[in-house]
């Protein structure tokens, strides 16, 4: 009966496992694929005519070549890659800074009006972009910042989002612990130094992959903010490369796709460890 | 939660929580005041006009659309994500290869918007590959971005982006719950599904919590493959409150957007408040 | 899985670090900007019967130029006194007596010189010394490029191909090219070629091809890029202290050889390299650094260094416009030129591929931001709705100002106007026509008719040929547009039924319009043909019919005017108007003031300037002219100008029938007739981009038959509705 059980549970996720895979298999296969393939595929979507879309799932000239035109052929990609990687590694950086105490704080401490103001952090967090970035405008404007990067960097870095992933992660760490550090004789700062950072990794973890993937796919800010092409984010190249340069587009989607995978794989390890860990304090 | 009775302890909280407040008032706050504000002037010239704002948007029908297809969404997809996801995390902590399935299921948080955006055109649109498939068939070709069913594919869209990361988050949660509790109730004599339904699920609580914000959060985040696909102009079923901002953006009404966004903050500022209290009260 | 994470770690790794190295010159060093201190333009116009002007070159010492075409020499004084013209008898011997001749380059040793004979069509080139020996020569290929270096060697380009012309005549490739070049340029001891690919460097003393300098190429590239479709013109020479001047449209600019950037030193806008009527030939440094530009229409321009010239413009006008605009351009270009205390800022929302709403989404930030522009042209948007919000202002507050005495259009200029105010001008307007034998024409009253009269033609007579011309379908639904909106929105809401029918039609002319399978073209490559170029398809060939606006009074107006002297006689003809209506007529170059604009002054100075009779005659192809000064001046040049005669042979595809045009200027009773007209036009057709494109992306979709004629139209609808009641 448990061999059914599990046979069954196996096979659910496999189907699941196929189904979730499908168009990321589509996203890697394409770009293989030669462009007379490619053609096959992309042209009845931009072209008159009834047409429909066909797959080769096995290229038949499998080639490397789209992956040497983008890398070599097209500098304008490497602008636009570092212009992610800095503007979202500066972003993680600050955000760890800003957020850890703030969670940190709401997860310790009991002050006045606590409630409230997390609630409003929660708030904020969701409210979507469109209906803050008027409002924006006009700071971002005020201080001088718009079309330069540190436009999409300082609202980020004092996102809510971080506070409340972290929050959580603060949140299941026992009382007592922090409190036999504190008849030791530990000051407030080094409780969250070695009790909370080390005990919350797993909610500092999570927030890192999470942020990390929301800010490399970041779209609306860079495209209201700024003009200037050159300081573009990796996110907004892919959209404005045309259907005719789909063969370049898919490519580069595999190639951003490719830190963000590597930052969860690892991340992925590090979260199990800090479950394991958390389970085992048990 | 130790109370903040001694000043040092005081002065450390205010401390920790100053950079994070000063950013969130200059970038959101005071932004978030200056549309208020806004919302009870006229667009670019600026003259007072009270609440009049309000009463034009109440009665607009765009606003409605777009109020009653974001509200529809959310409605349909977080519950539908929270069923599903929990399903199969309950599953997963019943069987090994967890890595590798975690894996699989992370995989489309990590593609990039525009790749998705793309590959969706590839599958759905009126001459993509699943309508080849359906009219090699027999079948006749659906329109899935023009019609009613653009809603669907937009829900699919969700469901499959988020499943991975809210799985992750259900597992984490079932893994805190002692190990030792689940060996009690079962040396106790206590079936699967007791243990499912009296231990498992009332600890899961603060992790539902967690789930449903974020839920929400990336409900409306959907804006984007909506638009890149579909345009400002979609079909109604899919029309959002972005939507709706993006266009009132571009046409210089300010006033509509400002007094939206109030309405908005309030709406979500009441949900949360509510959801809140319903968690407390059942402690 | 630690391999894996290995190696995707190193793959990042290396992907930062290749970044990093491929921008790290990406801050470009600005050049200080001197306060004082600039070039004056003097212009000499040398002749205005010019074809087009060669290469600027020192011969005996001497800045020469020729006219390329006729053997016209202009030689131009250092001392500022007036350019010489002469006729170089060297060249004038070996004219051909029918055919003609092109002069490609010249020096002080000899000329390179293409003649082609008008019975075989053929062309030869042969190198002409200055004491009038021929050398021929043994070339095939098109000659785009030619010329002599300071040595005297000669350089060409031809058949993707750099080469090198020795005296004896031979013939040596020297680097490969791209297929459309540009332009080339030889400067000191460099060949320089610009072609679709980049910028190309060829060391003539070494012979060998030489890496073109980053600065250099970068710069070059950008403007090509920038330009798009349209034609460059751009051409460079060499400048004291190993500089190069380059001359575009944007103005010239100064590169250091071996430097880091490019500097501009003058620019383009308020000169008249930025004068879209005017197309750059050549540039050419002094010894004493000012600088002679050439120009097609036979100006020529020095530039010469003031010192005492003050930069910094204490008066700005910012300017918006959503589209580049031929009018628009010549006026700024005008008004920058007539008042050089004004620096102009102009900005175009929909550049490099700016899609619509991101151009809206920058100019509200501008407006938000305290930035709005001064002046605004609407074409395109949403005029009504600034209106409501008070965005633009009331132009009758100061209309004596443009209005002298009563010398407009008020029917076409005040078409928006809203009581007694007025907030937006049209500065020029075109007229929609329909064109098809005359028979036909009688019935042609609606687009359906015109669809209908395709689709049975193409059943019955299975011609092969298009009857009715589209590049691009979005074309078709655009101009399709001017003829039938006034039914659809007639009636102040969308009319689903005419809508649909409106589709129905686009689809039936882009079908029925060609024959399957089989394409003819008539060799109009990626642009749209004209009203009149369709109306020559009429002529030419049965059952075929012609849509369009009649823009201008030559090659427009005067062309329909000069049917009835067609020779044979045919039956083809015309009437303005769009079928259902015949008093439509479309505004252009809308000009309003913004209200939150920071200079209102110098707009309403602008505005003024607009109107005025002498800028109204200018850009005369984009429209007709508003100012009844102008247009009495455009009526009156049958009497002057006697260049306005001039003939076509127009041949039928199946090459049976030819028809012989001579197309003069109207007549005088014709000039009443056209006037009349215009005063009474009453229905302005001004739809606003967001909802042409929605009808666009609609009409195309049902047309390629992704989905239903009603399918569409629905679609339209629903989405036409969101956009009112947003």
């Amino acid at each position: 009966m448990k061999k059914i059980r599990f046979a069954s549970i196996y096979f659910l996720f496999a189907v699941i496992g196929a189904v979730i895979l499908f168009p990321v298999l589509i996203a890697v296969i394409l770009p293989i694929q030669d462009s007379d393939e490619l053609e096959r595929t992309f042209a009845p979507l931009a072209e008159t005519g009834s047409r429909y879309v066909s797959i080769d799932y096995i290229p038949q000239y499998p080639t490397l070549k789209n992956f040497s035109k983008l890398l070599l052929y097209t500098p304008e990609f490497y602008k636009v890659f570092w212009n992610s990687i800095l503007v979202v590694g500066s972003i993680l950086l600050f955000q760890l800074l800003v957020a850890v105490p703030s969670a940190w704080a709401f997860a310790k401490f009991r002050f006045k009006g606590k409630e409230l103001l997390f609630n409003l952090y929660v708030i904020f967090m969701l409210m979507p972009f469109q209906i803050m970035m008027l409002s924006q405008y006009i700071v971002l404007d005020g201080m001088h910042l718009m079309n330069t990067r540190l436009s999409i960097i300082l609202p980020a870095i004092f996102s809510t989002f971080p506070v409340f992933l972290i929050y959580r992660g603060f949140a299941d760490i026992p009382d007592d612990v922090e409190d036999s550090a504190r008849i030791d004789g530990a000051n407030e700062l080094q409780v969250l130094l070695r009790i909370g950072i080390p005990l919350g990794k797993s909610g500092i973890l999570s927030c890192l992959v999470l942020s990390f993937l929301d800010l490399w796919n970041m779209v609306e800010q860079p495209l209201a903010f700024i003009k200037d092409k050159k300081l573009f984010p990796l996110s907004l190249y892919l959209p404005m490369l045309d259907i005719k340069n789909a063969d370049i587009m898919l490519t580069a989607a595999i190639v951003t796709l490719i830190p963000a995978v590597f930052v969860f794989i690892i991340g992925q390890d590090f979260l199990e460890q800090g479950i394991i860990a958390t389970a085992l304090k048990e | 939660m130790t109370k903040c009775k001694t000043k040092k302890q005081n002065v450390y909280c205010l401390l920790f929580l100053l950079p994070s407040l000063l950013g969130v008032m200059i970038f959101i706050f005071i932004p978030f005041l200056d549309s208020v504000r806004k919302s009870f002037f006229t667009a670019v010239s600026e003259k007072f006009i009270g609440a009049k704002n309000y009463e034009v948007i109440m009665k607009n029908d765009a606003f409605a659309l777009a109020v009653k297809n974001t509200a529809l969404f959310t409605a349909v997809c977080i519950p539908a994500l929270i069923i599903i996801s929990f399903f199969l995390s309950y599953m997963i902590t019943k069987i090994k290869c967890i890595r590798l399935i975690k894996s699989v299921l992370l995989f489309p948080l990590a593609i990039p918007t525009a790749a998705m955006v793309l590959i969706w055109q590839i599958l759905f649109s009126d001459n993509g590959y699943i309508n080849n498939i359906l009219v090699s068939t027999g079948h006749g070709s659906v329109s899935f971005l023009s019609s009613k069913t653009a809603f669907w594919v937009l829900v699919g869209s969700y469901i499959w982006k988020n499943l991975g990361y809210t799985v992750i988050l259900w597992v984490t949660g079932i893994m805190k719950i002692s190990g030792s509790v689940i060996e009690a109730a079962k040396v106790d004599g206590a079936g699967e599904a007791d243990i499912l339904f009296r231990i498992i699920i009332p600890n899961l609580k603060p992790t539902l919590y967690t789930i449903t914000i974020i839920s929400f959060l990336n409900s409306f985040k959907v804006f984007r493959e909506a638009f890149l696909v579909a345009g400002a102009y979609p079909h109604d079923s899919i029309y959002l409150l972005q939507h709706l901002f993006n266009n009132w953006f571009i046409n210089m009404d300010f006033d509509k957007m400002a007094a939206a966004a109030v309405l908005v903050f309030s709406v979500i500022f009441a949900a949360i408040v509510l959801l809140q209290r319903m968690w407390n009260k059942e402690d | 899985m630690k391999r894996t994470l290995k190696a995707a770690a190193l793959f990042s790794a290396l992907m930062t670090l290749s970044s990093l190295a491929g921008c790290s010159d990406e801050e470009q060093q600005q050049a200080v900007k001197l306060s004082k201190g600039g070039y004056v333009e003097s212009v000499m116009e040398v002749d205005s019967d010019v074809f087009s002007l060669s290469e600027l070159e020192l011969i005996d010492n001497k800045l020469t130029t020729f006219d390329s075409m006729f053997c016209n020499e202009y030689v131009i004084p250092n001392d500022g006194s007036d350019v010489e013209t002469s006729v170089n008898q060297t060249m004038k011997k070996i004219e051909p007596s029918d055919g003609y001749m092109t002069l490609l380059a010249s020096s002080e040793n000899g000329y390179f010189i293409s003649r082609t004979s008008g019975a075989s069509f053929e062309t030869e080139y042969l190198l002409l010394s200055s004491e009038g020996e021929e050398k021929k020569l043994d070339i095939d290929d098109f000659i785009a490029h030619a010329e002599y270096s300071e040595s005297g060697r000669l350089f060409m380009v031809g058949g993707e191909n750099l080469c090198e012309v020795a005296e004896n005549g031979s013939v040596k490739p020297l680097m490969t090219v791209g297929e459309n070049v540009i332009n080339m340029d030889v400067i000191g001891d460099n060949v320089i070629v610009i072609d679709e690919k980049g910028v190309h460097f060829y060391d003539i003393k070494n012979d060998k091809e030489a890496e073109a300098p980053k600065a250099l190429s970068d710069f070059l590239g950008e403007y090509v890029n920038k330009a798009g479709s349209e034609e460059v013109r751009i051409d460079m020479c060499k400048a004291p202290n190993d500089s190069i001047c380059i001359a575009c449209s944007d103005g010239i600019y100064k590169y250091i050889l071996n430097g880091n950037n490019v500097e501009q030193i003058v620019d383009g806008v308020s000169c008249s390299l930025g004068n879209p009527s005017l197309k750059l030939s050549s540039i050419y440094c002094c010894d004493d650094e000012s600088m002679v530009v050439a120009f097609d229409e036979g100006t020529i321009s020095r530039f010469s260094y003031d010192p005492e010239m003050e930069n910094d413009k204490a008066v700005v006008l910012k300017v918006y416009a959503l589209e580049k605009d031929e009018v628009l351009s010549q006026l700024i270009n005008g008004y920058a030129s007539q008042n050089r205390d004004v620096k102009i800022d102009f900005q175009i929302g929909m550049k490099d591929g700016t899609t619509y709403e991101d151009a809206m989404k920058d100019f509200t930030t501008q407006v938000l931001s305290g930035n709005a522009p001064d002046l605004i042209m609407l074409d395109g948007m949403d005029i009504d709705n600034y209106i409501d919000k008070n965005m633009l202002c009331d132009l009758s507050s100061f209309e004596s100002e443009w209005n002298k005495d009563g010398k407009l259009l008020d029917n076409i200029v005040k078409w928006n106007k809203k009581g007694d105010k007025v907030f937006n001008v049209a500065c020029k307007f075109t007229i929609p026509a329909i064109g098809a034998d005359s028979d036909d024409l009688k019935k042609l009253n609606s687009l359906e008719d015109i669809a209908g009269f395709i689709k049975d033609n193409r059943k019955q007579y299975d011609d092969r040929f298009p009857l009715m011309y589209f590049e691009k379908p979005e074309q078709l639904v655009k101009t399709a547009l001017i003829y039938e909106s006034g039914d659809i929105f007639g009636s102040g809401k969308i009319d689903s039924d005419k809508l649909e029918k409106f589709f129905g039609s686009c689809y039936d002319i882009n079908k029925y319009n060609e024959k399957g399978g089989e394409y003819v073209s008539y060799g109009y490559d990626g642009n749209e043909m004209s009203f009149v170029d369709r109306l020559f398809n009429v002529i030419r060939e049965d059952h075929t019919v012609a849509v369009g606006t009649v823009n201008t009074f030559n090659y427009d107006l005067n062309i329909l005017e000069s049917l009835n002297g067609l020779t044979p006689e045919n039956n083809a003809d015309y009437k303005l108007g769009t079928g259902r209506n015949g008093k439509v007529f479309v505004p252009k170059c809308n000009l309003g003031i913004i209200e939150a604009g920071k200079n209102h002054e110098e707009a309403e100075k602008f505005i003024a300037y607009a109107l005025g009779a002498e800028p109204q005659k200018l850009a005369e192809e984009s429209g007709f002219s508003v100012n009844t000064d102008a247009l009495s001046w455009f009526y009156k040049k049958n009497e002057n100008d006697i260049n306005n005669f001039y003939g076509y042979d127009l041949t039928s595809l199946d090459e049976s029938k030819t028809f012989v045009f001579d197309i003069k200027w109207i007549t005088n009773k014709q000039a009443k007739e056209f006037d009349e007209f215009i005063r009474a036009l009453d229905t302005p057709f001004a739809v606003d981009k967001a909802t042409e494109q929605i009808i666009v992306n609609n009409g195309i979709e049902c047309m390629n038959d992704s989905v239903s004629i009603s399918e569409a139209a629905s679609k339209t609808v629903s989405q036409l509705e969101l956009k009112m009641k947003e």
